[in-house]
């Protein structure tokens, strides 16, 4: 046939089709009434037989017999379920204004615009050879159609492909992407398509009835009937072709049921074209009708091609073959356009989907992500129509690259089994509702990802493009990732296999990673509308009729110029337009009547609050903006509501009027709860800064309380123990605070004396506080404590005693330090008392016993007389001596000290020790091995000892232990509290213990008080501990008692140590009194000791000026001052000490010879310097003989 | 019987009957018992869910307009 009469052909075709869609688009009556019909709707589903139907059903069939009904026959059931399933997703394309599947499948999923861009790339990969193969169909049936030798064939074939592209492009943009709103009905379109759906089942039909007459007419009988037995032919009647063939019919079969709704274009025609849900109806049978029609002859076309001995390579084209090779041409023609129709109307279907998808999910976010790309976004228009041009050209490269390849052939199927991945997301919007966006993206991206791998590259592969080692090795070597037996699966054929793991994958990811992570409060909401869209009742119809639809560029120019009379021409568009995007219709010309409505009423709002109500009432219904017809359908519509509402007009007024006040009421609660609220989180807050600082102040108490040293307690009247601290639980003896408050029914229990505890609790009784008050308590060990308490009465509502506060002061051990130093005191005051008694007592002792030894003189041999003097003496040497005891005592009597070694001094008196304790007795003697010295009188130690040795004895009757022990002992200030004799430094410790009786603790205070003793009457003095007591203290030493009764005594002796030598002691050595003729100054204030010592001085030649008293001493020294040799003066005088006449008369003769006399020890070395190295002092009383020897000592010591 | 065409769950069972007798392995009858058995087998089924589907959307419209004319009458 003529190249020009194809091309004719073609032209006019395309012409019919451009004035049909054209005639549509402009609203002719005639054709709009047609393109309303559910027919269209029906035809329009019909581009889903694509020139595969129409020229690769008959090669599939007389190649591999019917498994080619697959393709049609899954639709047909899928069909059953479309009232339920499309219907769904025709109202949620109303609802949520649905443009594709990318769309329909993101609005559910959050509105994720990965999840559209997702499923746009998949789209895109998926059908762009699909396109491809429509190019090729064209091609190579125009090849078919034009013989190579005709003239111009080469041209028309070489550039029909670019010329399809622009003639393609041009309808797409003329009649598919005009306006930029993609919602809006693309009936001049649609109906195009139906015309072309009408057209290529005429032209198959006609090519069918064509090979069918030639197929059976002139045969001979059985002929049919031979067609099974032919090999040729025989398989042409099979569904299974080889030992997988059912696996694959399966697989079609599925793959068929989701490509109906979910390939992009078939998702157009039947979801976003659909003008009512009740043409669904109609196209659930009319639809299977047309496939079934339009494959009635596939069968008897592809056995006629059989046997007319067109090879089955070329069976894709037995079609056209069949009238070429028939000489038919104008058939041939006729079939040519049919096929291109196919061809022509599934791209420009495809192209005009996918355009919209790439513009709205890939390049849209790109232009926002990247800023040189944002001004694209003002010109959206222009990126649709030339994504258009894109898409059409590389599907047209894609045809001219890959030829007939494997690829290109099996596109089809390999498309089917990309769209089928949509399936689990697409169908688990509409019945699952805990489908997430994560689930969502994970199953797609798994599924497609298995896709790519196992069937696309594969098949890229079988078409040369790459190298044959994956498939027949795996990737690296690895034979279970080989993608045609992935994980080792061999049972299935490629496209099973690819279906059956993709689809695994697919719904297992997607079920899986929605549990696992949820979805959000958002998606499920979302997801409950999608599942109850049928249930949605709105006051306004979701299904928007195209009756209801009205033009509205004019009437928007109307409302601006009503708008500029009070605002700015700017201002008035930004109004207009804020209201379009608020209701979601910018960039549409033609809108439902009721939206037109609802924006002509919003812009009233927005006038009242410049020129009030009424005004803007007026403003606006001065001009007529819609139109009379217009008017009547609104009307329509409002009464269509008011009926679906089921109320009279004043019922509806009625609940309008009391929904009104029920919403005033309800934003007044609201925003008293508002306001409550608020309140409410102020208060938290106050009560949370409240509860910080009480917890801060709890710490604070806690701090103060668990540290205390001490002791807090708070107590119930009854006595007990609500509350007490760690310190108070360690002073009464408790391990912890819990402790005591457990195992202490009652704090009373403490008190040891029940006098303290009875006035205790009458004060805090009385509501009085107690301050200071000092108790004897019991511990938990019953060790006796002295406690200092202060408390505080809680008294209740009745002003009874309600609880008590308290803290305790342990001072038992101040205690201890008082009652020492109050028997230090004791002892202090006797020793001074019984100090001036022996003192007064020594001077007239010294009288009796003077004249006695005169008196001795005197007597002569008279036996009898100096008998009756000796007993005088006697008694008289008695007195003495018990008053010298007395004075040891008070540490009044002299001792003369030097460096003595402790250890030895002992060690040197053990023998002595030995003979007064006896047999009975062991003594056990322990020296410290370090050497101690100490300044003491060595017969002063010695009678130390063996007084205590006395006492030892008399304590163990029945035998015992008496041991004696030295060790250094360093005191500290504070162990010396009580002890004004010591000082701290370095000690010796010597401890005397027996296993004796002991004693109590009363005779234990007593011990030392002159004359106190235990021992019956005239068995003891008692003054024995006490000369002790007055040796070591005059020793500036300290001597403390511990006993228990019935198990011993220890005795401890602390004297201060010094570092120096041992000098030898000197005796004293007895001489004959020597007299003299010196002339003595004698100052006695008691008359009888002077009148005796001058009597014995001037027996002995010395010559005596006596003196009563200091002053009169005085007196006779100026006088006499020449004569006097020496001074014999008391140190305590009245009026003028002996010490004070002494310094006088220094003054004037600072050789004076001097000896002082005294009863005072203390007197003459602490206060009056009498140790002086050249003074002398004879202590009181003095026999004769002493006096004598020492004053003859004194006069001949050399000046 | 209106009643019967209009029950969605008749639409369901019909796609369940489809999806058993049009798959394997019911479909190997036909098949195995030779001639022209597949071809008819699935044809005359396809015919017959078609004009199934004929008679349960016609239904399914009247049971609409039907639905139409009382709420516009009320």
């Amino acid at each position: 046939m003529s190249p020009l009469i194809i091309i004719l052909a073609i032209f006019f075709y395309s012409a019919l089709l451009f004035s049909v869609a054209y005639a549509v688009e402009k609203q002719s009556p005639f054709f709009l009434k047609i393109s309303r019909s559910p027919v269209v709707y029906s035809l329009s589903l019909a581009v889903y037989c694509t020139s595969w139907t129409y020229y690769g059903s008959v090669g599939s069939a007389a190649n591999s017999g019917l498994s080619f009904l697959g393709v049609y026959l899954g639709p047909t059931m899928m069909i059953f379920l479309w009232w339920v399933v499309l219907r769904r997703m025709v109202l949620i394309k109303d609802n949520y204004r649905i443009t594709s599947i990318a769309d329909f499948i993101s609005a559910r999923y959050s509105k994720s615009q990965t999840l559209a861009a997702l499923v746009t790339l998949m789209a895109l990969i998926g059908n762009m050879p699909y396109i491809a193969l429509q190019f090729a169909a064209i091609k190579s049936t125009l090849t078919l159609l034009i013989p190579p030798e005709t003239t111009g064939s080469f041209w028309l074939i070489g550039h029909f492909g670019p010329l399809s592209v622009v003639l393609m492009t041009f309808f797409t943009v003329m009649f598919g992407a005009r306006k930029l709103d993609p919602t809006e009905r693309h009936r001049g379109m649609m109906t195009a398509i139906s015309l072309e759906s009408i057209i290529k089942l005429l032209a198959f039909s006609a090519c069918g009835i064509f090979a069918t007459y030639s197929l059976i007419h002139g045969r001979p009988e059985g002929f049919l009937s031979s067609l099974l037995t032919n090999p040729d032919t025989a398989n042409v009647f099979r569904i299974s072709d080889g030992e997988n063939g059912y696996a694959t019919w399966t697989t079609i079969l599925l793959l068929s049921m989701s490509a109906i709704l979910f390939l992009p274009r078939q998702f157009h025609v039947a979801v976003v074209e659909n003008s009512s849900t009740k043409n669904i109806l109609s196209a659930m049978w009319q639809f299977p009708l047309y496939m079934l029609l339009i494959n009635i002859f596939v069968l008897p076309i592809a056995l006629y091609g059989i046997i007319s001995g067109i090879p089955l390579s070329s069976a894709d084209t037995y079609v056209l073959n069949i009238p070429v090779s028939h000489g038919r041409h104008w058939l041939a023609l006729f079939v040519f356009i049919g096929g291109f129709s196919a061809a022509t109307s599934m791209i420009m279907i495809a192209a005009m989907t996918m355009s919209t998808m790439l513009v709205n999910h890939l390049l849209l976010p790109l232009f926002n992500v990247f800023r040189p790309l944002a001004a694209m976004r003002r010109n959206l228009l222009g990126c649709r129509w030339l994504s258009i041009l894109c898409i059409l050209s590389i599907g047209y490269w894609f045809q001219t690259k890959l030829g007939e390849s494997y690829a290109l052939v099996n596109m089809g199927l390999i498309s089917f089994a990309a769209v089928i991945q949509f399936a689990p997301a697409a169908l688990g919007a509409l019945f699952w509702s805990y489908g997430s966006k994560l689930g969502a993206i994970s199953g797609l991206a798994a599924g497609f990802s298995i896709w790519l791998y196992t069937l696309l590259i594969p098949a890229f592969i079988k078409s040369g493009l790459f190298s044959t080692a994956l498939l027949d090795n795996g990737p690296w070597g690895l034979h279970f990732l080989r993608p045609e037996h992935l994980f080792g699966l061999n049972a299935l054929p490629p496209l099973p296999h690819t279906v059956f793991w993709s689809l695994f994958f697919n719904i297992g990811a997607f079920i899986l990673v929605s549990h696992v992570f949820g979805q959000s409060e958002e998606e499920h909401a979302i997801a409950l509308d999608f599942k109850h869209i049928t249930q949605k009742k709105t006051a306004f119809s979701t299904e928007s009729q195209e009756d209801d639809l009205i033009d509205i560029e004019r009437k928007i120019t109307i409302i601006h110029s009503i708008l500029n009379d009070y605002f700015s021409p700017q201002k008035s568009e930004e109004i207009v337009a804020q209201k379009l995007a608020d209701m979601s219709l910018l960039g549409r010309t033609r809108i439902p009547i009721l939206d037109f409505a609802e924006l002509l009423r919003s812009i009233e709002i927005i006038l009242a609050g410049s020129i009030g109500a009424a005004m803007a009432h007026r403003a606006l219904n001065r001009v007529h903006i819609l139109t009379q017809n217009e008017k009547t359908r609104l009307s329509k519509a409002y009464a269509e509501i008011l009926s679906g509402l089921n109320l009279s007009p004043r019922e509806l007024a009625e609940k309008i009027y009391f929904y009104r006040e029920r919403e005033q009421l309800l934003t007044t609660h609201g925003k008293e709860l508002e306001q409550r609220i608020r309140e409410n989180e102020q208060e938290i807050e106050a009560r949370i800064q409240v509860e910080k600082t009480l917890k801060a102040t709890e710490q604070q108490y806690h701090s103060i309380f668990d540290n205390a040293l001490e002791g807090i307690f708070q107590a119930s009247a009854e006595g007990r123990i609500l509350a007490a601290n760690p310190a108070m639980a360690s002073i009464m003896g408790y391990p912890s605070s819990a402790v005591m408050m457990r195992e202490v029914p009652d704090i009373r229990l403490h008190f040891s004396e029940i006098s303290q505890r009875d006035s205790f609790f009458r004060r805090l009784t009385a509501g009085k506080n107690v301050e200071n008050f000092e108790i004897q308590a019991v511990d938990a060990g019953g060790k006796i404590l002295w406690l200092n308490i202060n408390a505080r009465p809680s008294l209740d509502s009745q002003g009874k005693l309600d609880l008590i506060e308290g803290i305790v002061e342990d001072i038992t051990e101040k205690k201890k330090v008082e009652v020492q130093l109050q028997q230090s005191q004791k002892m202090e005051a006797l020793g001074t008392l019984t100090g001036g008694i022996a003192h007064d007592f020594n001077n007239i002792l010294t009288a009796i016993i003077g004249y006695v030894n005169l008196l001795q003189m005197k007597i002569g041999n008279d036996a009898v007389l100096q008998s009756y003097a000796n007993e005088i003496l006697t008694s008289s040497k008695r007195a003495a001596t018990l008053t010298k005891s007395l004075l040891a005592f008070s540490r009044k009597q002299e001792i003369s000290t030097k460096p003595v070694n402790i250890n030895d001094c002992i060690k040197n008196f053990e023998k002595f020790i030995a003979r007064i304790i006896g047999e009975d007795i062991d003594l056990l003697i322990t020296p410290s091995p370090e050497e101690m010295i100490v300044m003491a009188d060595s017969s002063q130690l010695e009678q130390v000892l063996m007084n205590l040795a006395t006492n030892a004895r008399d304590a163990m009757k029945t035998g015992g232990m008496l041991s004696i022990t030295t060790r250094p002992a360093t005191l500290s200030p504070r162990d010396i509290r009580a002890h004004s004799s010591l000082k701290p430094g370095r000690h010796v410790e010597i401890a005397i213990s027996d296993t004796g009786c002991g004693m109590d603790e009363a005779t234990r205070l007593r011990i030392f008080e002159p004359f106190f003793t235990t021992k019956e009457v005239g068995k003891g003095t008692g003054l024995g501990l006490s000369i002790l007591y007055g040796i070591v203290k005059q020793h500036n030493g300290e001597i403390s008692v511990y006993s228990e009764v019935g198990k011993g005594t220890t005795f401890k002796i602390y004297l201060p140590t010094i570092s120096s030598g041992i000098e030898n002691l000197e005796m004293h050595k007895d001489l004959p009194p020597q007299g003299g003729s010196e002339t003595i100054l004698l100052i006695e204030d008691d008359s009888s000791l002077r009148k005796l010592e001058r009597s014995i001085l001037e027996q002995y030649g010395y010559t005596i000026i006596e003196a009563e008293n200091g002053e009169e001493a005085l007196e006779q020294f100026y006088e006499n001052q020449e004569a006097i040799d020496c001074l014999l003066l008391d140190v305590i005088m009245p009026r003028k000490s002996g010490k004070e006449v002494y310094d006088e008369i220094r003054k004037s003769n600072p050789g004076i010879k001097t000896l002082f006399t005294s009863g005072y020890t203390a007197d003459i070395i602490h206060k009056h310097g009498i140790l002086e190295a050249h003074l002398h002092f004879l202590p009181k009383p003095a026999t004769p003989s002493e006096l004598l020897r020492k004053l003859r000592e004194v006069l001949d010591q050399k000046d | 019987m209106r009643t019967a065409w209009n029950n969605k769950h008749i639409a369901l069972l019909v796609f369940a009957a489809c999806m058993f007798f049009l798959n394997w392995p019911f479909v190997t009858i036909p098949e195995d018992n030779g001639r022209f058995g597949a071809v008819l087998h699935l044809f005359l089924l396809w015919a017959i869910a078609i004009a199934f589907l004929r008679f349960y959307c016609r239904s399914k419209i009247k049971e609409l307009e039907a639905t139409e004319e009382k709420d516009e009458s009320l």
